[in-house]
């Protein structure tokens, strides 16, 4: 009697169980295709995925303050995972702070909804180059507001790497073994390209992203030649700024986010950008498809697109603004900042920088014979395996 | 209610109540169908059904550009397994390693066991128990992180071997690292069959391999080990498969060079999104682990676990 | 019979000191470590602060993760102890058609690697629409922990009661200070 009134409370608590999670499975609407008019009153929640150092309590909590918005940040320590979140559980976000490797594969999965610009009233004052750009707009459609922008930069160790290093030789050299970290990250290919495009000018590369299957290959074969002076290869930004703290890595490719936290912490950086140019980034706040907090959402693009928060999480970060209202700002905040965030640097600048963008096969040359970014996993795999 | 029940044998009324009750004591089976009713129905409904569709993923594919899963039969990622000879080094990596695991915890868990069981007296043999169980109330990640600061650069390790005058050894994220690190965690898995195994073997079997002339290590070698052998064997199926399937051990102490089956798996379903790939690559390690347990089997360690 | 020499008793004393010492050894470091004034982790430590209780106390994610990871573990748990309770009395008390495969299919969650459990269900639960939330996370936990009930039903009821004892005692101390009236 007792074992039957048991089976029966056990199956009465699975379909309890089994009740509940169906009851929370999300059912997917499609987005409007028709733009939001205007911003509403704000939902009480906002979910992020963001990089580490976007969602700072500096600018979060007044944030949270003035309208109503909680916000919950998942940090993700590359383009791909941003991706995989948005794909695998995109009605759990309202926006993610993609990059330009990673916009058009979102727009191109319908994981990313269509923003209205005319509700964010201080587009109008970001810098032409990032107000529409190729990676956040598709045929007029605006599929996020900008954010900030920024380089891939040498950091090392001021009193472990003599004399002072102004190449990124010295992290494809022997000098350093076993004392160097580079991201586990498949986009990484394009700095060695890059090096590769100013030391092997034979080759022909003039996009780091553009890559024929011989230039993808040479490019390999310089990464898997470094890979012996690889302490580790760090996945978060907060790997590599407990590799340099602990003494295990004393050089390697980095953000500006992890020199401006290690300065905090008192351990002697420097970070650079080479002779041979840099890679880099350019972010937008994209809205998903499946938003729980639209208005929200909005607000937020709204607060840190003005150009106080554009200054705080600049010089926070060790990014550019896109807002160009940003740089007097920044200097009231810590004098120099604008010129050492090149907040007012000249146009020269910004085309200097090899932004990141997903490798496709169509190449800007018209041919159609570089690699996809498949491969370019595949090989990264290859690389770190 | 006396009169019911005494009346019960003799022709009672047969509610439905009474009904069932004996019809569930006639009939054992019964019984132990409707208690297996529950975890059955978890185990086939989630458990078995979440397996089966993964490894029939593992012959679909995904779009490169919009992350879609496509349904149509394909041996790509197999094929791709077996042309790439980087998905072998891994492999084989991570099998050498879990061996590695393995045969160190054994080593490490007969003489514990040993002493724990036929040396030391009651009181401390139960506080010895204890002992073994206690890091496995503390977190997992708090206790390799743990090792990550024992093994780093400037760390306790390093600082130790600079106090004797020797150099520091740089075994911080290295493989020697997981290696270290794995033993540990996996341990008192390992710990806890082998003392059932000890605790089994008879003093009458040793007595008489003395009689028999056997000194020390010969009564080890042939009367001891063949006895608590099934319990080290399944001590080894959780230090193998736990090894085997682990990516949070490389990711925390593991350098480059490091990455294990667990590390791709992972990275294939959390980050490039390619849960074909993962899939395809997953069957590794669940055949290795068929053929353990097979092995295991027949070594009869499924009695002693 | 071995062990019966002093030498060799205490050879394997000192092994099992040894042994103990290693496996408590980076338990006290983690200890230490919280004490640590800087967050630069090298050693030796520059002395001892307890300036991180404080933050990290007030952290609210921190916090948040605790107490879901509570959550997560008390239902799984009693979910846990009442299947593999049952499924261990089944298999052990009667024989049945199929016994010896449903004692495999069981001991399947912990005989496979993990990662193959995690991930089976991840897609499992995508594919049924469900959002990952407290209820998947139990689901994930709980099939793991039915195994290791059933293979030790008195050991794992024992060691279950401990965290249940300590919430119980938790809540009374609650109580007696009050947070209840305060929620």
């Amino acid at each position: 009697m007792r074992k039957l009134d048991w089976a029966l409370g056990a199956v009465l608590a699975l379909m309890v169980v089994g009740a509940s999670a169906c009851g929370s499975s999300s059912s997917s609407k499609s987005t409007a295709s028709n733009l939001p008019q205007k911003v509403g009153a704000g939902e009480g929640a906002l979910n992020l995925i963001a990089w580490e150092g976007y969602a700072q309590p500096e600018w979060v909590k007044p944030f949270e303050k003035s309208s109503g918005c909680v916000v919950h940040a998942k940090y993700a320590g590359s383009s791909d995972e941003m991706v995989t979140l948005m794909r695998q559980s995109g009605s759990q976000y309202d926006m993610v702070s993609a990059s330009g490797d990673a916009s058009l594969r979102l727009i191109d999965g319908g994981d990313v909804a269509a923003m209205n610009v005319a509700l964010v009233p201080e587009w109008k004052n970001f810098i032409p180059q990032l107000q529409s750009p190729v990676h956040n707009t598709v045929n007029g459609v605006h599929y996020g507001i900008s954010l900030q922008w920024g380089p891939n930069t040498l950091l090392y160790n001021t009193k472990s790497v003599t004399p002072a290093p102004t190449s990124w030789a010295e992290i494809y050299g022997s000098k350093y073994k076993g004392l160097v970290s580079v991201p586990n990250n498949p986009i990484q290919i394009a700095d060695a390209a890059l090096y590769l495009s100013k030391t092997e000018p034979s080759l022909g590369i003039s996009d780091p992203y553009e890559l024929t299957e011989k230039q993808l290959d040479a490019a390999v074969e310089l990464l898997k030649k470094q890979r012996p002076l690889i302490k580790k290869y760090w996945s978060l930004a907060s790997d590599e700024i407990e590799l340099f703290k602990s003494g295990d890595a004393v050089i390697g490719a980095a953000w500006p986010y992890q020199y401006s936290t290690l300065i905090a912490d008192h351990v002697p950086v420097q970070q650079i950008i080479p002779s041979e140019g840099a890679t880099g980034w350019a972010d937008t706040w994209m809205l998903s498809a499946h938003a729980k907090h639209p208005n929200c959402a909005y607000k937020w693009v709204n607060w840190v697109s003005s150009p106080k928060v554009q200054a705080e999480q600049a010089i926070s970060y060790g990014e550019t603004p896109v807002n160009t209202k940003a740089c007097p700002i920044m200097e009231t905040i810590s004098k120099g900042s604008c010129e050492t965030y090149h907040a007012n640097a000249p146009a020269a600048y910004f085309d200097s920088i090899k932004f990141w963008k997903t490798p496709v096969q169509a190449c800007g040359n018209g041919q159609s014979d570089c690699e996809d970014y498949t491969t370019w996993q595949q090989k990264w795999t290859e690389v770190t395996g | 209610m006396t009169s019911s029940s005494i009346a019960a044998g003799a022709g009672a009324p047969r509610t439905a109540r009474v009904r069932v009750s004996a019809a569930l004591f006639r009939r054992p089976w019964l019984r132990a169908v409707l208690l297996l009713s529950a975890p059955g129905a978890w185990f086939v409904l989630i458990y078995l059904a979440a397996l089966v569709l993964l490894f029939l993923s593992a012959l679909w594919k995904v779009d490169p550009l919009s992350g879609k899963l496509i349904h149509s039969w394909t041996l790509q990622n197999f094929e791709q397994l077996v042309k790439e000879p980087v998905y072998r080094t891994i492999a084989l990596r991570t099998i050498g390693l879990a061996a590695a695991t393995t045969v160190t915890d054994a080593a490490l868990a007969v003489p514990f066991a040993f002493f724990a069981v036929r040396v030391a007296p009651k009181r401390l043999s139960s506080a010895l128990f204890v002992a073994v169980l206690i890091p496995l109330w503390s977190s997992y990640l708090v206790r390799v992180f743990a090792w990550r600061l024992i093994l780093s650069d400037k760390g306790i390790l390093n600082w130790f071997l600079s106090q004797l005058g020797i150099g520091a050894a740089h075994i911080g994220y290295t493989n020697w690292a997981m290696w270290i690190v794995f033993s540990y965690i996996w341990l008192p898995f390992m710990i806890l069959p082998v003392w059932s195994a000890v605790e089994r073997v008879p003093d009458s079997m040793i007595e008489a391999s003395a009689d028999l002339g056997a000194r020390g290590f010969r009564t080890f070698r042939s009367v001891i080990f063949p006895l608590i052998l099934p319990g080290i064997v399944a001590g080894s199926i959780f230090t193998f498969s736990l090894t085997l399937g682990d990516f949070i051990t490389p990711t925390l102490v593991g350098g480059a060079g490091s990455t294990m089956i667990g590390n791709i798996v992972y990275n294939n379903v959390g980050v490039a999104n390619n849960v074909p790939f993962a899939a395809a690559f997953a069957a590794v390690p669940l055949a290795v682990m068929g053929i353990y347990l097979l092995l295991a089997k027949r070594l009869g360690a499924f009695e002693a676990l | 019979m071995i062990g019966s020499s002093r030498s060799s008793c205490i050879a394997l004393g000192v092994f099992t000191g040894l042994l103990l010492l290693f496996l408590f050894f980076p338990i006290l470091v983690i200890v230490v470590y919280a004490f640590n004034p800087s967050n630069v982790q090298s050693w030796p430590l520059e002395g001892l602060s307890t300036r991180w209780f404080s933050p990290t106390w007030h952290n609210a994610e921190m916090r948040h993760a605790l107490w879901l990871s509570v959550r997560a573990g008390l239902i799984a748990t009693a979910i846990a102890v009442l299947l593999g309770s049952m499924a261990a009395f089944a298999v052990h008390r009667f024989r049945f058609f199929g016994r010896e495969a449903v004692s495999l299919l069981i001991v399947l969650p912990i005989a496979l690697p993990g990662i193959i459990t995690g991930m089976a269900l991840n897609s499992f639960i995508s594919f049924s629409g469900l959002t990952f939330s407290l209820t998947t996370i139990v689901i994930g936990h709980a099939t793991f922990c039915i195994v290791i009930v059933y293979n030790n039903v008195p050991f794992a009821a024992a060691f279950a009661a401990v965290p249940l004892a300590v919430m119980g005692i938790y809540l009374l101390l609650a109580k007696r200070l009050g947070a209840f009236e305060a929620l």
